[in-house]
């Protein structure tokens, strides 16, 4: 597995899908960053701060999960439709060392693409704009580890769904239900049902898709994160692994004896 | 002892509801070149796909070098090269990326691997393509270096001479040969174009339908297939005295219409029509045969066994 692995960082690493991600990823900070300083002194203007900046990316956690799922698509949603899955197959490799392996790749891709964004995102506001408003650098930073569970779990479901589905449309299409729609549409039924709800309502309030939002509010006047209370962040973390756990168990049920 | 390096026993596979293959069994000795042959849909594939392990054996058993079971399975596919249905590859890599991504991933120690497998398929000068610019038989090329990086001992190929120009089939054939004889790799291939084939392979396995019909080698294709010479003659069984007495050694046999058919002749035609004069005998016809792989096939299709 190690050897797959490896090639696999080779291939990352060599990748022009990859890399167009990571350079349009840089380039939307830059833009955005860019944008806000040369309006920053327009009359009236109010978002030329690092606050705002920090808001955009702090009031929607999910989005390190998107980016994640995202790295997973650029480098396997034609795995199984160009062969390569085959060829490893075929050389032995089995499918829960595929899977395992890719995971660790898309999670190292990832973890390199924030290791650049991140740092970019940060000097740019810090430098570009006024450091005034609610949301800190603090709130930017303690949102990392907050969601990176979440996302790592977000990242294994996307793994798992693409080598599923050999049509992609299908794996972003089932991605999307799992990670938003069905917390979602439990939370509602939660709601509704007059027998059962609150146990209901009880599970859809531990996805992260219902009790981020619930637990947030950032705008220019104030900056509430989940991740604030020590209960939270706990939440957070807490649902991460349960991701994780569910989606890696999920996928070695689904992919152990998949036909390809 | 087991002595095959590949073999199937009883292997049935269904998809939902399509039988793909019914109760297969096949073996393949060590040094040999199995030729699968077989219509589309016959279950060529999906018997490579099972080898290869991208499906699973509804029932029946798949044996490796001697071995079963799924982690034995798993350790022998490390000393195969397989290519099914089409090179698996990535568009925008390189050629010569591509071949450095499956030496990374074989554990294959030197890079010099990656130039020296590129030279041996003809593929070096198009190192810096990428994958998807390939014509056809470039893509079938690349396949086969896949397939043959780390020296397998047994090579599980479908329909490796696709897209191949005529010179890039004598070159396959001709490559199949020496890893064949000089690494004495097992070979098991299938293909649509028989004479190619017939040519390549040392045993032949016939497939139709999901069933295995019939398993030959090549010296008892040859046999079977062998040049015959079909004789009418106005008195046979005079004829057939005199081939006795005279020519004791041949094989011959009267065919349901009357005709005398001498099996792999050993004389000139003249012989036998000078046979016949020379005893009074008058010849109404006289025809001289071969059968290749394809007349064999049809004809075992059809329900025969016996003859081309």
């Amino acid at each position: 597995m190690l050897n797959y692995i490896k090639s696999e960082l080779y291939r990352a690493a060599h990748s022009k899908e990859l890399r167009g991600v990571f350079i349009g990823l840089l380039a939307i900070i830059l833009f955005l960053n860019l944008t806000l300083f040369l309006m920053k002194d327009v009359e009236h203007f109010r978002y030329g701060s690092s606050s705002f900046s920090y808001s955009m990316l702090v009031s929607v956690p999910m989005m390190y999960c998107y980016v994640a799922a995202d790295v997973a698509a650029m480098l396997y949603e034609s795995d199984r439709r160009n062969g390569t899955m085959g060829n490893s197959i075929a050389y032995g490799i089995s499918r829960m060392q595929l899977l395992v392996g890719k995971c660790v790749v898309c999670f190292v891709a990832s973890l390199v693409m924030l290791a650049v964004a991140l740092p970019l995102y940060i000097g740019c506001a810090e430098l570009l704009l006024h450091a005034t408003g609610p949301t800190t650098i603090q709130d930017m930073l303690l949102e990392v580890p907050a969601i990176s569970l979440i996302a790592t779990g977000s990242l294994i479901l996307a793994v798992v769904l693409l080598d599923f589905f050999e049509n992609s449309f299908f794996s972003v299409l089932a991605w999307l239900t799992v990670m938003l729609f069905l917390p979602k549409i439990l939370l509602f039924a939660g709601i509704v049902l007059p027998f059962g709800g609150d146990v209901l309502m009880d599970v859809a309030m531990w996805m992260p898709a219902n009790f981020i939002p619930a637990g947030t509010n950032v705008n220019m006047s104030e900056c509430v994160t989940i991740w604030d209370t020590g209960a939270g962040m706990a939440r957070c973390l807490i649902s991460g692994t349960a991701g994780i756990l569910v989606f890696s168990a999920a996928g070695m049920l689904l992919l152990r004896k998949k036909d390809i | 002892m087991n002595d095959s390096v590949i073999e199937a026993n009883q292997v049935t596979k269904k998809y939902r509801s399509v039988l793909a293959l019914d109760g297969v069994s096949l073996r393949v000795s060590p040094g040999s070149i199995y030729g699968l042959i077989g219509d589309n849909g016959a279950g060529k594939s999906t018997l490579l796909k099972l080898l290869a392990g991208h499906v699973f054996p509804t029932a029946g058993e798949i044996r490796l070098f001697g071995q079963a079971g799924e982690r034995e399975l798993l350790r022998c596919r490390r000393q195969m090269g397989v290519m099914i249905e089409r090179p698996g590859f990535f568009p925008n890599m390189t050629v010569e990326r591509t071949l450095e991504y499956y030496r990374i991933q074989k554990g294959i120690p030197g890079k010099e691997k990656v130039q020296e497998i590129m030279e041996l398929v003809d593929i070096r000068e198009k190192r810096r393509e990428t994958c998807k610019r390939l014509s056809l038989g470039q893509k079938q090329r690349l396949g086969l270096a896949i397939a043959l990086l780390g020296e397998p001992s047994a090579l599980v190929l479908d329909e490796p001479v696709n897209g191949l120009d005529p010179s890039g089939i004598v070159e396959l054939r001709a490559l199949l040969h020496r890893l064949n004889t000089e690494k004495n790799i097992t070979i098991l291939l299938s293909s649509h174009i028989l004479p190619e084939l017939q040519q390549t392979a040392t045993v032949f396995g016939f497939l139709s339908r999901g069933k295995l019909l019939e398993e030959i080698s090549a010296q008892e294709l040859h046999e079977r297939c062998a040049d015959r010479l079909d004789i009418a003659v106005d008195d046979r069984e005079k004829y057939a005295a005199l081939l006795t007495k005279h020519f004791p050694e041949e094989n011959w046999r009267v065919l349901p219409e009357g005709t005398i058919q001498i099996r792999g002749f050993r004389r000139e035609p003249e012989a036998y029509s000078r046979l016949a004069m020379e005893h009074g005998l008058c010849i109404l016809g006289l025809e001289r045969k071969s059968a290749s792989l394809e007349d064999y096939y049809m004809n075992l299709k059809n329900g025969g066994k016996e003859s081309c």
